[in-house]
This record gives structure tokens, C-alpha cells and sequence, in this order.
């Protein structure tokens, strides 16, 4: 077993919601330190509220920690805490050897200084020695990539070129316990990929890291453990994939509004169709607010018509509500030649679905109903719904599709018994 | 390896501790408020034309509008000073400036720090350091001015030209404990920062930089205890090659003191980082 590294116990912060009570606070705080004064910190002022609460855990040597949470969940709070930029208020944390922070890339940099200079004042920022600098510095500007432009000033470089180098420095930190907050997001593809392997690398060589990110997919390919912080409390903790499954059960708590009525939200309303419910079914025709990957589902759209309709197209349209602006799925009836008449009175249309093939997450639903011209009859997309994975789906796939193993012995062509007389 | 633990906050027993834990810190913060000085050096003149005269600028035009008002008669002194007017009020001015530098400098490093303070764990004091780095740059071209200034005039230089020196090491020292002890309050309320160069221009007025001391009476005794006027008196009796004179007693012990206040200030400084981070957030 490895030496453990980082060791949180019990450990908890608060902030005060509003700024000038959060000064006055600070003040007190402040003669209260300087004069000595044990004051009680446990309970919440006015205003204030536990941004972290009662947060414990344990990280050895070469393990990697995925912080998951929403927006506002605390991580970014507990990283600080990590860092000993702030205290908690209660609990405590003991690190050991030396920290390395990625929270900002390019901390320090000054836009009218080249790029030259600012690698030397972001390094020291960082805690390199100017001789580690000297050593390094060709390496530095290889991984950036910018040799070109390294005496240039900052403030003509492009955003990315600045993360780029930022990094680059960053990059040369040998730490013991490494916190990485969500930098990773700038960059091109190619620049992504290098910053992974530098990571890796790093694990290899024995930094444990922690790791907040947004994007789940990085945090299964990065983390061993994980720990789901919400509104501060821990919600979850331990194997990245049990973590991971709780964050997306919770996330389909929080967000899904099926059965929607859709009375609320017309999309107009002087035309003779309206879409009054958008539900989910699952095999057995039972509603459900939930969808299974690889499991038969059907998408309905039900409704009425005051005057009978000729040729109505419907059409559904699946977005994957983590990457925004992503269709996952669209189907629509006009392309697969389809129309309806509807007669008046009520209807219901159904999508059936024999193996629903995307992967675990939290999707938008938009239908609507039209004429062959465009002429939109009504339209709906205020539902949202969650995919759960099934034991089957292995995890970090975005998409499954139906498929079938097969295994067999083939006999080698030497081996075969010949029957040659 | 180096454990750290990180507990609720800090007491006066942990304040020992921290004590210690600057002085490990030194060498390194040195280094990077080094490099710290150096950039803003570098950046704040790079986009100007006139450069570092603008270091010196703003006291020598204030002690032009001095010198001019004392020459048309509009301002009149009780007592003429022991040298001559322009000399008097130019070093007055700079020596002054040096000290409303101190005290800002101390203040605007950890300020216009703040994004990185409250992002990455450096250690505290190259801030510090910086600030003093930039105010020693700033008294070398202010004292290469004022020695032309002298030069020009015709006051002689002599033994106690030298002392001149141990005089501005007393005014830095005197304004950077001024800054430190307020600095705490200025990163949390900007009332501060906004009201420091009010307060510094009514101080100038109350103290002989541009008018030798007057014999106080009444309420105005209490000027006889504005600490800095012995300082500058003393530096700019040594500069103009006198004797250090009857301030001299005052300004051992306000040195004494605010070196005192000094060491107390920078512990206070690394004490209330972290509470003041919490406060201004990212």
C-alpha cells in the first residue's frame, strides 16, 4: 500500500452570502485573530452558509481523485482549502511534500511583457527556481509550441497560446499533490491530449492528483476514486465508477420534468392541433420518467384536433443536454416519407424505439407537429428526461448499439484431420 | 517530506509558528519579489516616452509651484529656512514622496496581487519585498536628482551627506510599518485606499516639507508629535551636510519604534492572508 499523501477530516467551510456582512465579518475575524481571541466558529452568522460541510477523505501516492458536482457544489471551495490559500473552519487537512496547483494557467503573466519574461515570472510564481527555468525554458517553448512568437508580448498572443504557455511552465512542476481545476477546457484537441499524457505521466512518477472537471468522460479516463460533492456535503465517495453513477442518478432527480403539461407552453395558438402530452413508455406501455440504455422505449405525443388534418408530420428531436447544442437524435416523419391525417378529436402518435441506443445522461425532447410547408401546428420542448445505464453498458460509451457476441473455435488449417487416402 | 496541516484559524500561539515559517520563507520570497519588481519596473515604463523621469516628476512639479509661489511673494515664511528656498523645498518634496511611496507601495503590491493571491500559494512576502525593491529603485533616482539638485545650488557635500543614507533607510522603514499596519483593512474596504492620499496631503502640510517647523501654540502643539517630521528633518539636515540637530533623539526613537511595529506587521500580514482571501473570493 502507498504512502497516503492527502487527509482530509471532517472538514468544513462558510460564507457569507452578502458582501457587506462578509466584510464586517472579515474584519471581525481579523482583530479576532490578532488578538488572540478563540472565537466559535462551528455555528453559521447571519447570512452565512457551509459552502463545504463535513468533507473526510484519504489520497495515496499515484491515485487520482475526480471531484464531481454542479456549479457552486463546493469544489472549487475545497481545492482552496488543499491549497492553503484559505482555512477551514472546522476539520482538518494534512498534506504531505510539496503541492502543485493548476487552477490558473498563466498566473502573473503581464500583456506588455514578452513571452519570454513571463515565463520566467509565471515559473517563479509557480515555485521553479530561475535555474530550473534556465534548464527547462527550450522545453518549455517546444510544448507551447510558440518558438516563433516568444518574444513577443503577451498581449499579442491568442487565448489559446496563452494557455498553451501557461501550461507549458506549469507543466514543469515535479509536486507531490497536484490540484487541476477545470484548465484543461481551453485548448485545441491536440493541446488537450498532450496536457492528459503530461498528467499521466506525472501519476506514473507517484503525484497523487484531484481533479475537477465537468466533463465526465475525462474524469472516468483520469480518476481511480471520486467524491460527489453537493450544496457542500459529501454525497458519494470512493471507486470513480460507483461515484460517477450516483452523480448521474442525482443529476436525473434534479433536472427530469416528464409527463409535461404542456398546456403552459404553446407554440401557437390559432391553429386547429395541440400538443397537450409528451411522455416516455417503457417496454411494457407503462409510463416512466426514465429511460434504460439498450431497453425498448417509446416516445409519445399526445393531443387533439379541432378540424380534420391532412398529412401532419411529426418530428422528435433528442439533444444531449451536457453538450450543448449536440442532436443527438432526430426523427422525423416527412424524411422517412410519412404523413398522417388526423382526424378531430384526440389523438396520440407514438415513436417506437426496439433498443434505445444512447448512453447514460440527461437529454431534451423537442417535438412538433406540421404541415408539408413548414406550417409548424404546435411544438413542445420542455421535456427533459434522464438515460440510466444498464448492468450491460460499459461505462464512458456515449452510445450503444444493439449487437451480438459470438465465439468459436475455428480448427487450424495444420491441424486439420485430413482424410486424403 | 514536509507535512503541512491546515486547521481552523490561526491563534497567538500558531502566530509563533508562523513566524518561524516566514523566516524558512524568506529566500525564496526574495527571489520572486525579485523578479516581481523587476516586471512592474519593466512594464510601467516600457509604454511611456519619458520613462523613469516619471518616478520624479509629480514632487518636482509640486516643489516648482513651491518655489514659484515663495518667488512672486504670495506664500512668505516666518523664519527663512538655513539654505535656500528652491534647495529646501526640492529636497522636502522628494524626501517626502519617498515616504507617501512607502506606505503606498505596500498597500498596492498585495492589491493589484490580489487574482493571484487568491489563486495560487506563493509565499506572501515577495509581495513585500517587491514593494520595497521598487521603493529602493525609486530613492536611487530620487537621490541621484536630489544630489544634482545640490550640485547645482552649490551645497557643499560632506560627512554627513553620508548619514543621509541611514536617514532614508528610516523613512522606507517608517512608511512600510505604516502601510503594513493598515494594510489588513485596505484589502477589505477600498474606504482605504480612496482616503490614504487625502490624509498623505494634509500630513505634507503638517510637516516641514515645503515651510520650515513653526513654533506651535495652543491645539497645534500636538504637531510637535507627528512622527514624521523628525525623520525627514534629521535626513535632510544630513543631506545638506548640517548636523542632525535637536530631532535627532525623536528620530532614534521613531525609528525604534517602527521597526518594532515592523516585524509585528509582517507577522500580522501572513495572519490575515488567509482571512481576507476568504473574503475578496477568486
Amino acid at each position: 500500500m502507498q504512502e497516503v499523501l492527502i487527509e482530509a477530516g471532517g472538514v468544513s467551510k462558510k460564507f457569507c452570502k452578502n458582501l457587506k456582512r462578509s466584510l464586517w465579518y472579515g474584519t471581525k475575524d481579523l482583530a479576532a485573530t490578532f488578538l488572540g481571541l478563540s472565537e466559535n466558529r462551528t455555528t453559521l452568522r447571519q447570512d452565512e452558509f457551509w459552502a463545504v460541510k463535513d468533507v473526510s477523505f484519504q489520497l495515496r501516492r499515484g491515485e487520482c481523485l475526480g471531484l464531481l458536482g454542479y456549479n457552486g457544489a463546493g469544489k472549487s471551495t475545497l481545492l482552496k482549502m488543499l491549497n492553503g490559500l484559505i482555512r477551514p473552519d472546522e476539520g482538518e487537512i494534512r498534506i504531505r511534500g510539496r503541492v502543485g496547483a493548476l487552477i490558473e494557467l498563466g498566473a502573473g503573466f503581464n500583456p506588455i511583457l514578452s513571452g519570454r519574461e513571463n515565463v520566467y515570472i509565471n515559473g517563479q510564481i509557480l515555485g521553479l527556481s530561475k535555474k530550473d527555468i534556465d534548464n527547462r525554458f527550450d522545453s518549455i517553448v517546444d510544448f507551447a509550441a510558440i518558438a516563433d512568437f516568444i518574444d513577443a508580448p503577451v498581449q499579442t498572443y491568442s487565448s489559446g497560446m496563452k494557455a498553451r504557455l501557461g501550461f507549458a511552465v506549469a507543466a514543469q512542476m515535479n509536486p507531490d499533490v497536484l490540484l487541476i481545476d477545470e484548465v484543461l477546457a481551453v485548448g485545441d484537441i491536440k493541446f488537450r491530449g498532450k496536457c492528459y499524457r503530461r498528467i499521466a505521466e506525472l501519476r506514473q512518477a507517484g503525484t497523487c492528483i484531484i481533479f475537477v472537471s465537468h466533463s465526465i468522460l475525462s474524469i472516468l479516463a483520469t480518476c481511480n476514486t471520486g467524491l460527489f460533492l453537493h450544496r457542500g456535503q459529501m454525497l458519494a465517495s470512493g471507486n470513480i465508477g460507483d461515484v460517477v453513477a450516483a452523480y448521474e442518478v442525482h443529476s436525473l432527480l434534479e433536472q427530469t420534468t416528464t409527463e409535461n403539461a404542456a398546456q403552459n407552453g404553446h407554440f401557437t395558438k390559432n391553429t386547429s392541433l395541440r400538443i397537450e402530452t409528451v411522455a416516455l413508455q417503457d417496454g411494457t406501455g407503462a409510463a416512466c420518467d426514465y429511460l434504460t440504455v439498450g431497453q425498448y422505449a417509446t416516445l409519445c405525443i399526445s393531443g387533439s384536433a379541432t378540424e380534420p388534418l391532412q398529412n401532419v408530420i411529426f418530428s422528435f428531436l433528442i439533444r444531449d443536454c451536457a453538450r450543448e447544442d449536440t442532436t443527438s437524435l432526430y426523427f422525423d416523419s416527412e424524411t422517412e416519407g410519412i404523413a398522417f391525417d388526423v382526424p378531430t378529436g384526440r389523438f396520440e402518435t407514438r415513436l417506437e424505439i426496439p433498443f434505445f441506443g444512447l448512453g447514460p445522461g440527461v437529454y431534451l425532447l423537442k417535438v412538433n407537429a406540421r404541415l408539408k410547408n413548414f406550417y409548424v401546428l404546435d411544438a413542445d420542448e420542455s421535456v427533459r428526461f434522464k438515460v440510466v445505464r444498464s448492468p450491460a453498458f460499459a461505462q464512458g460509451a456515449m452510445f450503444q448499439l444493439p449487437h451480438q457476441w459470438h465465439f468459436e473455435t475455428v480448427p487450424s488449417l495444420s491441424a486439420q484431420p485430413t482424410d486424403n487416402v | 517530506m514536509k507535512e503541512t496541516i491546515y486547521t481552523a484559524h490561526a491563534t497567538a500561539r500558531q502566530s509563533v509558528r508562523e513566524f518561524f515559517q516566514i523566516a524558512a520563507d524568506l529566500p525564496q520570497a526574495f527571489r520572486l519579489g525579485y523578479r516581481l519588481a523587476r516586471r512592474n519596473v519593466a512594464a510601467q515604463y516600457r509604454q511611456s516616452v519619458l520613462g523613469l523621469f516619471w518616478t520624479v516628476l509629480p514632487p518636482l512639479a509640486n516643489a516648482l509651484v513651491w518655489i514659484f509661489l515663495h518667488t512672486q511673494q504670495v506664500v512668505r515664511l516666518e523664519e527663512a529656512p538655513a539654505v535656500s528656498y528652491p534647495v529646501f523645498v526640492f529636497t522636502g518634496t522628494l524626501l517626502w514622496q519617498l515616504f507617501s511611496r512607502a506606505i503606498q507601495a505596500v498597500l498596492n503590491s498585495p492589491q493589484s496581487n490580489r487574482m493571484l493571491l487568491a489563486k495560487i500559494n506563493f509565499p506572501r512576502e515577495a509581495l513585500l519585498f517587491s514593494a520595497l525593491l521598487e521603493v529602493l529603485f525609486n530613492a536611487i533616482i530620487t537621490g541621484l536628482i536630489i544630489i544634482i539638485v545640490l550640485l547645482l545650488y552649490g551645497v557643499p557635500l560632506g560627512v554627513h551627506t553620508l548619514l543621509t543614507l541611514f536617514g532614508i533607510v528610516g523613512i522606507i522603514l517608517l512608511g512600510m510599518a505604516i502601510g503594513l499596519w493598515l494594510f489588513p483593512l485596505s484589502m477589505l474596504y477600498r474606504d482605504v485606499a480612496l482616503g490614504l492620499p487625502i490624509i498623505l496631503q494634509f500630513a505634507m502640510y503638517l510637516t516641514p516639507v515645503v515651510y520650515p517647523t513653526p513654533t506651535y501654540t495652543g491645539w497645534a502643539k500636538i504637531l510637535q508629535y507627528n512622527p514624521i517630521s523628525p525623520v525627514l528633518e534629521t535626513t535632510r539636515n544630513w543631506m545638506l551636510n548640517m548636523p542632525a540637530g535637536s530631532p535627532y533623539l525623536s528620530f532614534v526613537l521613531v525609528l525604534s519604534i517602527s521597526s518594532f511595529l515592523l516585524l509585528i506587521g509582517i507577522v500580522l500580514y501572513r495572519l490575515s492572508m488567509t482571512i481576507i482571501i476568504e473574503r475578496i473570493g477568486s
